[in-house]
């Protein structure tokens, strides 16, 4: 794992508990052209942010998913 | 009925209730027996100083003079006005009165109710029963510790020396409070700290009884969820914002709700 989807992990978890690994792997895998979740980099935030914050609405309230796309995409 | 026995929510207001009660019952017992005592002490206190006042403005040569059958006259009178005056100064004072020494015992010779038609005692009239607080008001101020009886009823009485134109002691001064003005003083302050810790106890109540509900039905709200979730139903919301254990606990089980949804949207997917 980088470091980068250490700190997107520890975020997401908070929020989405422990299947938020499973919703990133697969928010990564689809729209950032087939990368592995854990080899994401500073570069891939701004952009795994935004379908995260899509994603995780689907099970949160809406507010919620926006900061959590905030804050990951801050590490960007 | 067994439910609500064994609900948290019976559990803490009892405990808190049972907790105020022994607190207040403790301080109440303290407070009133201390309070109770400094009432009577402040009442006494009263009693010698205008007893001290009254003597210091009695003439001991006049009263020294009067002798049974003169009552009529007017320096009785006068003296007996000059009682009345002060006794009516204060509506709580029942009688001023002073005695002297008669053989072995003690009479009375002026009382302050002669000319106002509250005339109890002639000159001479013996003083049944002499308190030691009596006899030692001829070598200073005294006071009774206890209520005491008078052809006038039950009083607290305070007592001091009048002296003569030499400075002997010729006699003594009484100013009596009727006993139910005394306790009634001393009844005030029991029924005002009871009211005090009346109120205390139905606020604690109903604090408690508040504070216990909103966390209880935030409990029952977790519950529900947790029954509805365990029958397969995950469109559950929890609207619980707390900053305390309970708080954590919505938070945490909200995470666990979250988690348990994207696992079965994937399962969902992936079929």
């Amino acid at each position: 794992m980088s470091k980068t989807s250490d700190a997107v992990l520890e975020i997401a978890v908070e929020y989405l508990g422990p299947a938020a690994i499973t919703l990133l792997e697969r928010q990564t895998k689809f729209h950032l052209q087939g990368l592995n979740f854990p080899d994401i980099g500073p570069e891939h935030c701004k952009e795994l942010a935004k379908w995260v914050g899509l994603a995780s609405a689907m099970f949160i309230e809406q507010d919620l998913a926006q900061e959590l796309a905030d804050k990951i995409g801050k590490l960007g | 009925m067994a439910d609500m026995l064994h609900s948290i929510m019976t559990k803490l207001t009892a405990g808190f209730v049972i907790l105020v009660i022994l607190i207040t019952g403790l301080t109440f017992l303290f407070t009133v027996g201390a309070s109770t005592e400094k009432i009577q002490e402040s009442t006494q206190q009263e009693l010698v100083a205008l007893a001290s006042l009254t003597a210091a403005d009695l003439n001991g040569d006049e009263i020294a003079k009067l002798k049974p059958g003169m009552e009529a006259e007017i320096l009785y009178l006068m003296n007996a006005e000059q009682l009345a005056h002060m006794s009516q100064a204060d509506h709580e004072i029942v009688k001023i009165f002073t005695a002297r020494k008669q053989g072995d015992g003690m009479e009375y010779v002026i009382d302050s109710g002669y000319n106002i038609g509250k005339r109890d005692v002639k000159i001479g009239n013996p003083v049944s029963n002499p308190t030691p607080a009596m006899i030692s008001a001829f070598t200073g101020p005294s006071v009774e510790k206890d209520f005491v009886e008078r052809p006038w009823g039950t009083v607290l009485a305070g007592y001091a020396p009048i002296k003569n134109a030499r400075g002997e002691v010729i006699g003594i001064v009484g100013v009596d409070m009727d006993a139910a003005v005394v306790q009634n003083r001393m009844d005030f302050v029991g029924q005002t700290i009871y009211l005090i810790l009346f109120l205390g106890i139905l606020c604690a109540g109903l604090i408690i009884a508040i504070f216990s509900r909103t966390m209880i039905r935030d409990i029952h709200m977790l519950i529900e969820s947790a029954n509805k979730i365990s029958r397969g139903d995950t469109n559950v919301s929890i609207s619980i914002n707390r900053n305390d254990e309970i708080g954590e606990l919505a938070s945490s089980f909200k995470r666990m709700i979250t988690s348990l949804k994207i696992l079965m949207h994937q399962d969902y997917q992936h079929e």
